[in-house]
């Protein structure tokens, strides 16, 4: 396996948005929670529950859309390599 | 007829049964499709699209002890479970996703599949074959996982344990050989709403079925008043040590297969900052469960507190979805260790030693019988953790970490690595770690996690240095 041991041009793969409102989530979400605790706040149980359920949700609707566009792109390769060896396909 | 010592009904029962057969149907489904190639089989292509690739981190992430295991640090450490272990591990984890998945996906060669196939591309063999002892020492951690069902299936049905973890292994060896990669992310998306749905239910239902925290503080602060303050009556070393396993991310196989299998360095990137407050939230919520299961049931051994209050409190149906939730989370990352281990075995090992390859054919057959083996083995090493999980945490990453964390970060990012200095760093953290804490039992008082990490630090870059000047010199 060829090394590299010279680190090529630097990678740029900034997303300042993303990366930033990332952040702030963490952050925000960090303060919620430590203060949550020491001053044992009893709404912190139903906040946690929100952000647990709601974003699942969504990636379980967006997750499910992707599995069945992937069995449909699967099955249509299936059928297109019907009847080729093994090493057809690979080529 | 089976005797239920907990709460259980048929709807619990039906949710369960239809959790088994989902997954399995799923696995079967995808059977012939994804094993064309070891590319397909282990990295689904390179193909997988965002909201897959957050369903299959997140869930990967959890498991036995991320429930069971978190649970019980809000019964034996309280509140120091988030501010010296949880939220150091969130913070840890920004730079990782920040730098290091996209760098991962974007500029590491597709060939690269494993992470001790990453380590010879940083450095040589020699420091692949060295790597591919911290991935396999993953298999003990196995055994803290399929003992978490065991657990519960004791509990719930007198099993003999042995019994339960027979059941544990033979489902997880199903669908894994099934389709790989492919398999794992299809289940984990069903498996993430599982566990997300039953956890954020169960912590709204057990905290007002407890009282809230003035009945939870009430009752636990006189005897136990340690478990509300910041460190947890721990010293300063032993708080540090516990912050730094939040560095196993760094290690971690799973994690570099998810960015290695992103469509893209920015899904890789941004997949895992979407899942860091959800993972954070999510031990919130476990460890306020783990504080009420101690509050209503003070006495015994803490798994049997957990469950029964989870079995008391949760309405039938939603029940059955929690504890389907526990094995979605075990399988989920059960199935994707076994994987990343038995392509060390069979990758990484194998090419390592003999230089050679094999075809993705037969490279996918080995790894079927490798699947099998780690699964017989991980079902004995429970009985190393019967006394607490989080021994098996503790132990495992505390390893990994040891040897591959300095050599893998630095060889990221360091000009000046060289080979030796890779490859001598990850051996002497393993022989360090094991002999400071198993040898030695921690002289000093000081962890072995927080010794080991400096020390191996240092001993890289004075490796790094005098034989990069001495290839400079005799250029």
């Amino acid at each position: 396996m060829k090394s590299n041991n010279q680190r090529s041009d630097r990678f740029d793969f900034r997303d300042p948005v993303v990366t930033a409102c990332s952040l702030l989530a963490i952050g925000i979400q960090s303060l919620i929670i430590i203060l949550g605790f020491v001053f044992r706040w009893d709404w912190l149980a139903w906040e946690c529950a929100v952000v647990l359920i709601i974003p699942a949700a969504i990636i379980l609707a967006y997750g499910i859309k992707a599995i069945v566009e992937a069995d449909q792109m699967m099955s249509k390769a299936a059928k297109g390599n019907e009847g080729k060896t093994d090493e057809q396909i690979e080529n | 007829m089976l005797h239920l010592n907990v709460a259980w009904s048929s709807l619990d029962t039906v949710i369960l049964i239809g959790y088994f057969v989902l997954m399995i149907g799923i696995g079967l489904r995808f059977r012939s499709k994804a094993r064309k190639s070891m590319s397909s089989y282990f990295l689904s292509g390179r193909s997988l699209t965002l909201p897959l690739v957050i369903g299959t981190m997140m869930t990967s992430w959890y498991d036995g002890y991320s429930l069971v295991g978190v649970a019980e640090y809000g019964a034996t450490i309280g509140i120091a479970g988030m501010i010296v272990y949880i939220i150091p591990c969130t913070l840890s984890r920004v730079p990782f996703a920040i730098w290091i998945a996209p760098l991962v996906r974007g500029k590491i060669p597709e060939n690269v599949l494993t992470v001790p196939d990453l380590m010879e591309y940083l450095y040589d063999r020699k420091a692949k074959l060295l790597s591919t002892i911290a991935v396999l020492a993953g298999v003990l951690y196995n055994g803290v996982n399929f003992l978490c069902i065991s657990q519960l299936l004791e509990l719930m049905f007198d099993f003999p344990s042995i019994v339960a973890i027979i059941i544990s292994g033979i489902i997880t060896g199903i669908y894994v050989m099934a389709s790989g990669m492919w398999s794992v992310t299809m289940t984990d998306v069903f498996q993430l709403g599982f566990i997300s749905i039953s956890v954020g239910l169960a912590v709204i239902l057990v905290m007002n079925a407890t009282g809230g925290w003035e009945v939870i503080y009430s009752s636990l602060s006189v005897e136990s008043p340690t478990l509300f303050e910041p460190m947890g009556g721990m010293n300063f070393a032993t708080c540090l040590s516990w912050a730094l396993i939040g560095l196993s991310i760094y290690t971690e196989p799973m994690m570099y297969q998810r960015f290695s299998a992103s469509d893209s360095a920015k899904t890789a990137k941004r997949s895992f900052l979407f899942c860091i407050p959800m993972w954070l939230v999510y031990s919130t919520a476990v460890i306020m469960l783990g504080f009420c299961a101690r509050t209503l049931h003070p006495e015994g051994q803490f798994y049997e507190a957990f469950w029964q209050t989870i079995t008391d409190i949760l309405p039938m149906g939603l029940r059955g979805l929690f504890v389907a939730g526990l094995v979605a989370a075990v399988m989920s990352t059960q199935s994707s260790y076994v994987l990343v281990q038995a392509a060390a075995c069979t990758q990484d090992l194998y090419t390592g030693i003999t230089g050679k390859t094999l075809s993705d054919k037969k490279m996918i057959k080995w790894n079927n019988i490798a699947s099998v083996a780690i699964i017989i083995f991980s079902m004995l090493s429970t009985q190393a953790w019967m006394d607490s999980i989080i021994n098996g945490l503790y132990f495992v990453t505390g390893f990994q970490i040891a040897g591959l964390f300095i050599p893998l970060v630095a060889g990221l990012f360091y000009n000046k690595r060289t080979a030796f200095a890779g490859w001598f760093t990850t051996l002497f953290g393993y022989v360090f770690w094991l002999v400071w804490e198993y040898v030695f039992a921690e002289p000093t008082g000081v962890p072995a996690n927080t010794l080991t990490w400096i020390v191996t630090f240092f001993i890289f870059i004075i490796c790094a240095k005098l034989i990069y000047k001495k290839k400079s010199a005799n250029a």
